[in-house]
């Protein structure tokens, strides 16, 4: 039995895996350009000088819509202190008309912006893991990764945004 | 030829600079859900935030790679034995996948390359002194390993400039609510479907131009089910092109084509540029509205024609109309949805024979409990339709409780095929549910009530297909960090009468889950179905399954999980699209990590 390339396969991933770390560093966030629920155009480099949380979600994902209300507060705590959350629904066109109305049934006030031909999720997010949070640094580099949403995860998302906060730009 | 020197067009105009002074979005319109740029007041602190910075340029910052990764390592247990050696499990095996998405460069130039590579362990054995390989990997897919194939899914760099964006290689192609085309990525059902060609979109003023060219380029690997007898996907060329005018007064006008010309079969010594110099085999042109804000409501219609030039196509024409409707007085959003489809299946003739659609447009459907009876509906060629829903939101922050009730109708004239019926049917579908989020709690409840009445001939009551359903996922936190989460799911369908006249059936899913702080997870399933058409056996009986599960998220960027036991095979569908998904009995690894 020819095991291996299989041996090798595995050996290269759960290598990468181990290397993995928490804390991204110096990984420049990809730029993109999305229409808001008003269809104003919004860039993630507009936004450079703040640090953005780009949140993805999606109208049919639980979990994104029981995390969302949590962002929403502390867009509404630390906006005055240069944060900014970008919600990207990942939803396809063909849940488009959806996207508004889910947003104001959550009470979002943060910009909620639409992907959806995959172009941004594809480049931040391949796996479509939902939710999906990338914490960027006021200078535009991906500073943390948060993958799914348990109940308390949201501190963590916190702490890492106010830990950003209190770095110069 | 017109469509490469529309391509050249497009790229000088996307890649071309702006003068510095640009008004950016601080310019926009005031509406909360804009953002920061809109009325300060909205923001309860009264800050600084809400003050968009001038753009400065898509420069972000300097370079870095990044990626994620996710493994698994899955051992299946398979019932069947081999004759003569019923004690023993032979026909076991192990099946090991891994996928790597890599993106580097900075934020104007990235490169992103998708890679998956999947073998199999344990899948032969010698009997009778001969080496029998019991499932073949793949069949004409050129691998130097027999069971094991490697596999670059996708490649895309992307140059991203003040006017636009360009990708070269594989990229996803969408227009309106998808109904002309829906390339998309769909990994809930092991769905990534994109375009491998070129893609630009142009943004000139209140202007956007889309234009894409390629070849559908189907995942191969899939990650999280079975890979046995890959092959070689059949390569369809699709051109598009689409025009968004913004800001006429409170309106938007969209108008877009696609050509299609579809590969009966796969050959990968085909020259795809050969594409361009044949006549289309199928043709969509549309048209949207939209309307924000128009008498207190949200409007958008779209309208497609559907030309079918080749003589193999079902139809030689179809249509279809889609509009919706939003308010949103007080405390309530409602969204009304009506369409009109004939014809506009036959799109996808060649593409769903490898697992994915074309085009799919808004099916307004709660698809979490597409049956096997519904999925008939969805793919309807011929069906006049509409839903409305009114959510309710009380409360406020993270204190709130969101009452909803959502009704469904349908006429679908399409008859036989999956439809197993003679008659049309009038469909009605009734959900209602709850969202309650109190802190660290939560509750997502639906229940609803499905009726697809066959309508009678004159000489025969056909009767009528009933679903009764309810799902719900409730958080509690327990003490500390630690939460219990229950979300059970059941549903219960009978048949009317038709010419298969299948059996009634129940299905029951549950889970269980024990999560302390957010590192770990105890979760333990449990599946029941009695449906004769779900073609997978239960490993604690006949029809019942169970499993469990322990994950582990050491950082917040990897998560890892262990998982043992059954899950039952069913429908699952996503992004309307629909897959028969095989059920799964044996113990499986997975790790995914950010990096």
């Amino acid at each position: 039995m020819n095991t291996r390339p299989v041996v090798l396969l595995v050996a290269c991933a759960v290598g990468a895996l181990m290397l993995a770390p928490d804390a991204l560093a110096s990984k420049a966030a990809p730029d993109f350009s999305l229409r808001d629920l008003t269809n104003q155009t919004q860039t993630l480099s507009q936004y450079k000088g703040k640090v953005v949380l780009v949140n993805f979600w999606a109208t049919w994902c639980g979990p994104c819509k029981v995390e969302m209300p949590h962002l929403e507060a502390m867009y509404e705590e630390l906006g005055a202190k240069g944060f900014v959350v970008l919600g990207i629904s990942a939803d396809d066109a063909r849940s488009s008309s959806a996207v508004k109305p889910t947003a104001i049934s959550l009470g979002l006030k943060y910009p909620v912006l639409q992907d959806k031909d995959s172009a941004v999720v594809s480049q931040y997010n391949p796996s479509k893991t939902l939710p999906y949070n990338v914490v960027v640094d006021r200078a535009g580099n991906i500073a943390n990764v948060f993958s799914g949403y348990n109940p308390g995860d949201e501190v963590k998302v916190k702490d890492a945004v106010v830990a950003l906060l209190g770095q110069p730009g | 030829m017109s469509v490469l020197f529309l391509a050249i067009g497009l790229c000088r105009v996307a890649l071309a600079e702006d003068p510095p002074a640009d008004p950016g979005v601080g310019d926009s319109p005031v509406d909360p859900l804009a953002g920061p740029g809109g009325d300060p007041a909205e923001d309860p602190l009264g800050g600084s935030s809400p003050t968009v910075p001038q753009a400065e340029g898509p420069s972000l910052a300097g370079g870095g790679v990044s990626g994620t990764e996710d493994l698994r390592v899955r051992y299946y247990h398979v019932e069947d034995k081999l004759p003569g050696f019923e004690d023993r499990s032979i026909l076991d095996y192990v099946e090991a996948v891994d996928r790597l998405d890599i993106t580097g460069g900075n934020s104007r130039f990235t490169v992103s390359l998708s890679g998956d590579a999947v073998g199999l362990w344990g899948n032969r054995y010698i009997l009778d002194g001969e080496l029998v390989h019991e499932r073949a990997l793949y069949t004409d897919i050129g691998s130097p390993f027999d069971d094991a194939l490697f596999q670059l899914e996708k490649v895309s760099a992307v140059v991203r400039g003040k006017k636009g964006v360009l990708t070269f290689g594989d990229s996803y192609a969408s227009f309106g609510r998808g109904i002309a085309v829906n390339l998309n990525k769909n990994t809930d059902i092991d769905v990534d479907t994109s375009v491998r060609g070129v893609s630009g979109i142009a943004h000139l003023g209140n202007i956007d131009a889309t234009l894409f060219t390629g070849v559908t380029n189907p995942q191969q690997i899939a990650l999280e089910n079975p890979n046995v007898g890959l092959h070689i996907g059949r390569e369809h060329a699709v051109s598009g092109a689409r025009v968004d005018v913004y800001g006429l007064g409170p309106v938007n006008l969209g108008a877009h084509g696609v050509l299609y010309q579809f590969a009966r079969e796969a050959d990968p010594t085909q020259n795809v540029l050969l594409a361009y110099d044949k006549a289309p085999d199928a043709a969509v042109a549309g048209g949207t509205v939209e309307a924000l804000g128009v008498g207190g409501i949200d409007w958008f219609a779209e309208g497609d024609f559907f030309s079918y030039v080749a003589d193999d196509l079902a139809a030689k024409n179809g249509y279809e109309a889609y509009i919706s409707a939003s308010a949103y007085p007080g405390l309530a959003t409602i969204l009304i949805e009506g369409k009109r489809q004939e014809n506009t299946e036959v799109l996808n003739t060649f593409a769903s024979p490898d697992g994915y659609e074309i085009a799919a447009g808004p099916t307004l459907e709660y698809e979490r409990v597409i049956t096997e009876d519904s999925s008939a509906a969805v793919n309807s060629n011929d069906l006049t339709g509409g839903r409305a829903r009114v959510d309710l939101r009380l409360g406020k922050g993270t204190d709130t409780l969101t009452p909803y009730i959502s009704e469904a109708a349908f006429y679908d004239a399409e008859i036989g095929g999956l439809h197993f019926n003679a008659t049309p049917e009038a469909i009605t579908h009734t959900v209602a549910g709850v969202t309650w989020v109190h802190g660290e709690a939560h509750l997502l409840l639906n229940a609803g009530f499905r009726l697809d009445r066959r309508l009678p001939d004159g000489t025969t009551d056909y009767g009528a297909d009933r679903l009764e359903h309810i799902d719900a996922s409730l958080t509690i936190p327990i003490a500390g960090p630690v939460s219990i989460e229950v979300a059970p799911a059941a549903q219960a369908f009978h048949w009317g009468v038709n010419a298969q006249q299948q059996t009634d059936y129940v299905d029951f899913s549950g889970t269980l889950a024990v999560k302390i702080g957010a590192p770990w997870a105890i979760i333990l399933y449990n599946d029941y179905s009695s449906n004769p058409l779900v073609r997978s056996t239960g490993n604690l009986g006949e029809d019942l399954y169970g499993a469990a599960e322990l994950q582990w998220k050491p950082t917040s960027a990897v998560t890892l999980k262990a998982f043992y036991g059954a899950y039952r095979a069913g429908i699952r569908c996503a992004g309307g699209q629909c897959r028969s998904l095989p059920g799964f009995n044996g113990a499986r690894v997975s790790a995914s990590a950010s990096f």
